[in-house]
């Protein structure tokens, strides 16, 4: 998988981490940056390009603390 | 003593990373136990749990702050005991699940009030028709005291002999 100079992936394990829950998370943070979802056998792979002035590590990590916070409260909000 | 490789759990500290991995045998600790345990720390850490084919949970705890050796390490053992804290939260709710049915059961149904009561089925009076005559009382049901048995009330006769007779009594009983 290729991606863009500067942007950061993220690995998620489908069977731990719903792709709904994913999505949520990338909508919550769509304010700080890009992200693009795809499927890649048994985990979810995440793309982000931070925005401006965002460190791209800390953006990748909330994003993994808001796909847990969502997989464990129902994932939807 | 030897151990079984499988039921090994393992926590290995990269310091450049500022993280900690914590590895824990899926037989032992169960999913909802390792993501619960993994929220707890989302304050504290960037978290990030994997399943990887060889049986075993792992979560990563990547510090939000620069964390020494010691501090990661720490942060590691906070977890193995908020794990088996899960874990056993984890089984005490499996156990008592049918008490807890049961008492959440009973709330719910003691709030929502008693069942209504079985309606009658008072239809059929719509079908009737009432008008001002009488209904047949073949068994005289319907009719007054006096006009069934008449009006009788004792003659001034009788009643004087009554009255004889009962002081003729109450002057024997003296």
């Amino acid at each position: 998988m290729t991606t863009a100079p500067g942007s950061q992936v993220l690995r998620l394990n489908a069977s731990l981490y719903p792709r709904e829950s994913v999505e949520s998370a990338t909508n919550t943070l769509s304010d700080f940056g890009t992200f693009s979802i795809e499927n890649d056998g048994d985990y979810i792979t995440v793309s982000v390009q931070a925005g401006d002035d965002v460190d791209p590590v800390e953006l990748v990590g909330e994003l993994a603390n808001f796909a847990l916070a969502n997989t464990l409260g129902g994932g939807s909000n | 003593m030897t151990s079984n490789p499988d039921t090994r759990a393992s926590v290995s500290v990269l310091l450049d990373e500022n993280s900690v991995t914590v590895s824990v045998p899926a037989a032992v600790y169960g999913r909802e136990a390792v993501m619960g345990a993994a929220y707890v720390f989302i304050d504290r850490a960037y978290v990030l749990v994997d399943a990887p084919a060889d049986g075993h949970h792992t979560v990563r705890l990547r510090g939000r702050s620069p964390l020494d050796s010691d501090g990661l390490a720490g942060l590691g053992g906070e977890l193995g005991n908020e794990l088996l804290a899960q874990q056993l939260r984890h089984l005490v709710c499996e156990r008592n699940r049918h008490v807890l049915e049961g008492v959440v059961g009973g709330a719910v149904s003691g709030a929502a009030g008693p069942e209504p009561a079985e309606e009658f089925d008072l239809s059929a009076l719509e079908s009737m028709e009432f008008d001002d005559e009488a209904f047949e009382d073949p068994l005289g049901i319907a009719m007054s005291w006096e006009d069934k048995y008449g009006n009788k009330r004792a003659s001034k006769k009788e009643a004087a002999d009554m009255k004889e007779a009962a002081e003729s009594a109450s002057k024997e009983d003296a």
